[in-house]
């Protein structure tokens, strides 16, 4: 029995090291679009279900590429905040821009060649690992 | 003997210091698929281990590990096995509980000396493989601390004489709950391009074929089992890409050959202490699992009572 006690508080022990939050950084971001970037699509974020997010998306094109900048950027924090180009609200049809690089500040995402952009009108602050939505703007002309 | 041994541990060292695999998703270093000893009419132990690997791009993990084995009979086992995992490299340090396995060995003339066992198990991963580093930038496989499947596990050990050993297995994944976000472009350092993108990593079956020896040291009590394992991937790996199409990856397939060399004391109170060194000579053109090793050392000792 004294075996198995000690089994079950090493265990334990190793649970509570490995206990930890996965957080997006909180340090403020300042990326801004070049001068030559047209402003092409934009809108303000309002809170989805599960987060508070405040500022505003707007696509920017440069030549041949496409951006979507977060400006005057807030979120409340998550475990797996990302970034994402959506067809709908709750993403089915979706681009992953990638990980959300701070909760706040002025932020650039490249959007991958070949991506229409005009099929896409929703800009979203998605948790990818619980599939929970954080914010969502709706992008318009 | 002592030439040969030299030898084998020579060759051992050459080929840590050229080659990258292993490949082992757990079941090569499980129950009587590592190592089958005679039994000592104790029915419990306690098993405290360690590996140490060096991995890709000089990652380094520590992945301490505790196994619990009751025996119900001579015939029938049982073993509860949990793992961890600290990982460190260029892109940070992280530490997580890793997987637990579950299973039972059953052999059929324990007493004989022509040996034949088998093996059946699970493995439930207990982390989502998603640990970031400090910036919150999400980690390769590498890093991971368990490839997040639920796993079936079954296997064949045969002892002849013995003399020689002849392991087969195969660990199948059933349920794939990896959670994985990792794209090697949200880094600018160069020697990310080294690493496989795995968001929402899939990873496919492996079949284990190892044949050893055994060498018995009397005086001290030591056995010594050289052996080769091989290991093959039964298909390519996937991840889900940007736009959310899952995509395979080329040249996660296929064949990972191992050498390795395993030294097992035997105390009087039957306690047991083994150590393991193993290297690669054959590996995977690309390895996104994060299992790839260019040497394992592993350090266990077993408590009976």
């Amino acid at each position: 029995m004294k075996h198995i006690i000690k089994l079950f508080v090493i265990i334990t022990i190793l649970f509570l090291a490995a206990c930890k939050k996965e957080t997006t950084s909180t340090d403020p971001v300042n990326e801004m679009p070049t001068t030559a970037a047209i402003g092409i699509d934009s809108g303000s974020f309002s809170n989805g279900p599960y987060g508070s997010v405040s500022g505003k998306a707007k696509i920017y094109k440069t030549g041949a590429k496409y951006e979507l900048a977060l400006e005057n950027f807030s979120s409340s924090n998550g475990p797996d905040l990302k970034v994402y180009l959506s067809k709908e609200k709750q993403p089915v049809n979706f681009v992953n821009l990638g990980s959300l690089k701070s909760t706040a500040g002025n932020q650039l995402y490249a959007i991958p060649a070949g991506v229409n952009v005009n099929d896409y009108k929703y800009a979203l602050i998605h948790c990818q690992q619980y599939n929970h939505l954080f914010g969502f703007a709706d992008l318009r002309p | 003997m002592k030439k040969v041994l030299f030898l084998f541990t020579s060759l051992l060292l050459c080929l840590a210091a050229f080659s990258q695999g292993c490949s082992d998703a757990g079941f090569c270093s499980l129950g009587i698929l590592k190592n089958n000893t005679a039994g000592t009419g104790k029915k419990y132990s306690i098993s405290v281990g360690a590996n140490y690997g060096a991995g890709e791009q000089n990652t380094s993990t520590f992945n301490p590990y505790l196994e619990y084995a009751v025996k119900a009979n001579d015939h029938l086992s049982a073993q509860i096995k949990i793992t961890s995992v600290y990982a460190t490299g260029f892109l940070g340090s992280t530490f997580n509980i890793g997987d637990i396995f579950g299973f039972a060995n059953y052999t059929i003339k324990p007493k004989s000396s022509n040996r034949l066992s088998f093996l059946s198990g699970i493995k439930i991963p207990l982390s989502y493989s998603n640990d970031k580093n400090k910036e919150g930038k999400p980690l390769p496989l590498d890093y991971q601390s368990s490839i997040g499947t639920y796993d079936f596990i079954a296997g064949v050990n045969y002892i002849t004489r013995e003399k020689w050993e002849l392991n087969t297995g195969i660990q199948i994944p059933v349920i794939q709950k990896n959670k994985n976000t990792f794209f090697p472009d949200e880094y600018s350092d160069p020697l990310i391009n080294n690493f496989s993108a795995t968001n929402n990593f899939k990873r496919k079956s492996d079949a284990l074929l190892r044949v050893g020896h055994y060498l018995y040291l009397k005086k001290s009590s030591v056995t010594l089992k050289p052996n080769i394992l091989a290991i093959y991937h039964l298909g390519e790996d996937s991840y889900e890409n940007r736009l959310g199409q899952r995509e395979s990856i080329t040249g996660s397939d296929g064949l990972t050959m191992n050498a390795g060399i395993m030294a097992t004391k035997r105390f009087k109170n039957n306690n047991q202490l083994e150590i393991v060194a193993a290297a690669p000579f054959i590996v995977r053109d690309t390895r996104p699992d994060g299992l790839t090793r260019s040497v394992v050392l592993n350090i266990q000792y077993s408590f009976r009572f």
